[in-house]
């Protein structure tokens, strides 16, 4: 399937060009709001929406193997479309879903797929960051540390350790660790992460 | 994975494996899937954690995109009726028509077409919860109504916010026309949003979303046969207004008491997400 235009916007949320944020929140947050609205939420929760929304879409725009093939605006809507219903289920809300599809969208099987990407995506790093934060808090900094590329002397000074071997041996422990509680975390568990 | 296979990722992954380690490093990926998968899962864990990073400046920046389109504030004009929480007039803009443009991605629409930044005002509680109970109310009676359809026709309807104006217009001719249309359409003053729309389409002969605005204005000041040719066009073409253009226009037919309202009904559909409650009672009215 083609490339979209739109995807430009997503090479620059993978760039950390974040000043392309104002005008997506200037073409589709109000929309993302009225549908809302509309449907049961608040203007409080049309904003957690969109964040989240908007989060979810930076974060699978970090996947290099991620192409959009349809209009940000649409994909972005379904994103927080479902955000919002699922919010709306776990309140075990009955309130009726008054206007399910924007209008503005056409809603292709494109959409659809991309959604599902994106979902699946947002899942699994909420299944690691809820996993991630069941670490003990040396095990976090020692990962963090050695994602950021600090060096491993300098690590182990920092937390005390004997030498890089040390640091390594740790890691190799903490890392076990989260791939664990990984798999013990559920999707419903997941979905109560941040 | 072992140990040892770990930590000769995690040198790996620091850059700190000598030629010979790296050469053999890479002669084992393409023979050992299972060490090749545990690299991946390895480079996949750092990259989530620099991503973990980002995410905590890129959330900063949304607070502050957030406190700008989403904020309760006391600035600024409100629209009469349509979304409740979207402000008219200056400086603010809401989903309104100028959302609902033409078929084309936003990056593809040209500089001119650029909507003003929106900010989401919120009502003051008591307002809001006055205008909740009285949405609850109303979509009670669009769903239940023992006494049959309401016949006045705009009880069925629910005009989105005009918003034709750039965020930091000069104050051409064309601007001041949009400005004048904007506040009057979004004041409910049909009558004067009619003459203004006229006055700015005259220089933006092009604008779908003005255009609708004028054939609402015109039906609500009673030009009914000119309301259904401008909203007959614009229900024509295969624009995002298209849907919103046909609703109008089947009103404008039911009103009219014209014939054309049931069929026209019938194919928008009483199944339509936006409009198909409405779509049901107005089939009643037509019966």
């Amino acid at each position: 399937m083609a490339t979209h235009a739109d995807h430009a916007i997503i090479l620059a949320l993978r760039c950390g060009e974040y000043a392309v944020l104002e005008d997506i929140y200037a073409r589709h947050a109000p929309t993302v709001s009225a549908w809302v609205q509309r449907n049961g939420g608040l203007p409080a929760d049309a904003e957690d929406v969109f964040q989240e929304g908007i989060l979810a879409l930076h974060d699978k725009a970090g996947d290099p193997d991620f192409t959009l093939t349809c209009p940000l605006g649409a994909l972005l809507f379904r994103i927080c479309q479902n955000k919002w219903l699922y919010a709306l289920r776990k309140k075990r809300t009955e309130a009726r879903v008054i206007s399910d599809l924007a209008p503005q969208w056409e809603v292709t099987p494109s959409v659809h797929d991309l959604v599902e990407a994106v979902e699946e995506d947002d899942l699994h790093r909420r299944r690691l960051r809820a996993s991630f934060a069941e670490l003990s808090e040396t095990c976090r900094e020692l990962l963090q540390l050695l994602a950021r590329g600090v060096p491993t002397p300098e690590i182990a000074s920092r937390l005390g350790m004997s030498g890089p071997p040390t640091v390594y041996r740790r890691r190799h422990a903490c890392g076990k660790r989260w791939r664990e509680r990984y798999r013990h975390i559920t999707p419903t568990d997941a979905n109560a992460a941040p | 994975m072992t140990e040892q296979d770990d930590i000769l990722i995690s040198r790996h992954l620091a850059g700190e494996l000598d030629a010979e380690e790296r050469t053999e490093f890479t002669r084992r990926l393409g023979i050992e899937p299972t060490f090749a998968a545990a690299v991946t899962e390895r480079e996949q864990e750092r990259d989530f954690l620099l991503a973990e990073d980002r995410r905590k400046a890129l959330r900063e920046r949304l607070q502050t995109l957030n406190s700008q389109y989403f904020s309760p504030t006391d600035e600024g004009a409100r629209t009469q009726v349509q979304r409740q929480m979207y402000p008219a007039g200056s400086g603010v803009q809401g989903e309104g028509i100028k959302e609902q443009g033409e078929l084309k991605s936003p990056s593809t629409t040209p500089s001119k077409t650029k909507t003003r930044p929106a900010r989401i005002l919120g009502l003051p509680r008591p307002l809001f919860t006055g205008l909740a109970v009285a949405a609850t109310v109303a979509v009670v009676l669009l769903a239940w109504n023992p006494f049959g359809p309401n016949r006045d026709f705009r009880y069925y309807t629910d005009y989105a916010p005009l918003a034709l104006t750039e965020k930091s217009s000069e104050a051409t001719a064309e601007a001041l026309a949009a400005g004048a249309a904007e506040t009057a359409f979004n004041a409910g003053d049909y009558s004067a949003a009619y003459a203004a729309l006229q006055d700015y389409l005259a220089l933006a002969p092009d604008d779908s979303r003005a255009r609708l605005a004028l054939g609402i204005a015109a039906l609500e000041t009673d030009r009914d046969a000119e309301a259904q040719e401008i909203l007959r066009t614009l229900a024509a073409r295969p624009t995002l207004l298209q849907e919103t253009a046909k609703f109008y226009l089947a009103l404008a037919y039911v009103k009219a008491d014209d014939p054309r309202a049931r069929p026209l009904l019938e194919e928008i559909g009483t199944d339509h997400p936006e409009y198909g409650v409405r779509i049901a009672r107005l089939l009643q009215w037509v019966e």
